[in-house]
């Protein structure tokens, strides 16, 4: 049983934003699938929810500006089935594909994933190697956030009190480039032990462009220089990708559970970043 | 879980274990300590409160400060329950000279060992390797500030108590 709190169905995003002004101890409340489970266990115990899932000017997927401008109320079930995302930013349909199962999928938000921030969740790796940005909306007005700046530190983004996600806009992948999200999912709850992004193209051969983003290895999902640096302007093949996967995650402070000790996932990066590397490049 | 950092301050070893051993600046500089309270010589009752992710918990209990040699190192330990569940800490704080610098400095590490019970543990089990990193962080972070800066921000209250 959850602690007694107000309910209040947002009009608007303008509406929502007013209300998180005037109270200080309110939560947005989207798909509810980090949040409700808190609730009910009282580990938090916001006074106010303020209900955005529904809202129809949150929820779309369209083709803007050179990529795909997805709303921050659309479920993972619509992302991972739109014939958009799926043209112009695959990565992001493949993460969406695997997140939980059917129910989370059908409930969950990607603006709710990305603000939750979850060291383990999908979204974040596939958001970091497409070069996406977020859009957030706040009482100072909009402002965008790059994907680099956004994925701060456990549970921590780049978003400030009050601001509320309104969408994420994902560059479209390169013409001749491949991308690919290879993910070990923990057993039972299905978060990524460790997910590997990767995007790599190639001319004549030699790897042009390559980024390589973790998830469940960090406090927050990170792009790996290491990786990239060691594949760029490489001929690009197994025997390169498997060099340069090798180095993955290292000078990072890797999560230890007693499901998957340091080491152990440590060593799950370089196996995922060779596998997403191989599928993005075909090889 | 263990939790374990170290940081090297630009400060003389006096002056760092000075700001240690002031229980205003303990106050500040320990994440999510909102309250500290004097009960007795080194001995205190403490609030704390935590906010990260979809946990949002406070706890309360004693916080006390034992095998004090001055200046090199001394224990924290820490005894606190919520309705998340409770944990008792035990943490190592020492200080020691950089050999050779000019201006002084001065390393500060800590390692601390707590066991934790009730939902914190079973919701949190996933994340608690990220969180002790996260907290230690933190507290190294802010023992700079309160070093470097004249003016501190009061992030926490501390009352002297009647004893």
């Amino acid at each position: 049983m959850s602690s007694a709190f107000n309910y209040h169905r947002a009009a608007s995003v303008d509406d929502a934003l007013a209300v998180l002004g005037q109270h200080e101890d309110a939560a947005l409340l989207a798909g509810g699938h980090s949040l409700i489970p808190s609730l009910k266990l009282r580990l938090a115990a916001p006074g106010t929810l303020v209900d955005i899932g529904h809202l129809d000017e949150l929820n779309y997927i369209r083709q803007q500006g050179g990529g795909v401008a997805i709303g921050a109320a659309t479920t993972h079930h619509d992302v991972a089935t739109s014939t958009v995302v799926a043209g112009q930013a695959p990565l992001l349909a493949q993460a969406a594909a695997v997140i939980g199962d059917p129910q989370v999928r059908n409930m969950g938000t990607i603006g709710g994933s990305l603000a939750h921030a979850d060291p383990a969740a999908d979204y974040p790796a596939a958001v970091l190697a497409s070069g996406a940005h977020i859009v957030a909306r706040g009482p100072g007005g909009e402002r965008v956030i790059e994907a680099g700046d956004f994925f701060v530190d456990l549970f921590l983004t780049g978003l400030q009190p009050g601001e509320i996600i309104t969408e994420v806009r994902v560059p479209a992948q390169p013409p001749g480039s491949g991308a690919c999200y290879a993910k070990f999912p923990h057993p039972a709850s299905r978060f990524a032990v460790v997910g590997c992004a990767a995007v790599v193209a190639a001319n004549a051969g030699v790897c042009t462009d390559v980024r390589v983003a973790f998830t469940g290895v960090a406090n927050a999902a990170f792009r790996d220089a290491g990786v990239e640096g060691a594949l760029g302007g490489q001929p690009l093949t197994g025997a390169g990708i498997d060099a340069a996967s090798a180095v993955a995650a290292q000078g990072v402070e890797v999560l230890s559970d007693a499901f998957a000790g340091a080491d152990y996932r440590r060593h799950l990066a370089t196996v995922f970043a060779g596998r997403a590397l191989r599928s993005a490049a075909r090889l | 879980m263990h939790l374990e950092g170290e940081h090297t301050i630009s400060a003389s070893r006096g002056h760092v274990w000075e700001q240690l051993n002031d229980a205003g600046v303990l106050a500040r500089i320990t994440p999510g300590l909102q309250e500290l309270q004097a009960q007795g010589e080194d001995s205190y009752q403490a609030r704390f409160a935590i906010k990260m992710g979809p946990i949002n918990s406070t706890f309360s209990g004693t916080l006390r400060v034992a095998d004090r040699v001055a200046p090199q190192r001394f224990r924290l330990l820490i005894d606190v329950a919520g309705n998340a569940g409770s944990a008792t800490a035990e943490a190592l704080v020492t200080a020691t000279p950089v050999a050779g610098a000019d201006p002084e400095q001065t390393r500060v590490t800590f390692a601390a060992d707590a066991r934790l019970t009730g939902l914190l543990v079973r919701m949190g089990q996933r994340v608690l390797s990220g969180v002790g990193r996260l907290l230690t962080k933190q507290f190294f972070q802010a023992l700079e500030r309160e070093l470097n800066d004249a003016s501190p921000q009061p992030a926490a209250s501390y009352q002297e108590g009647d004893s």
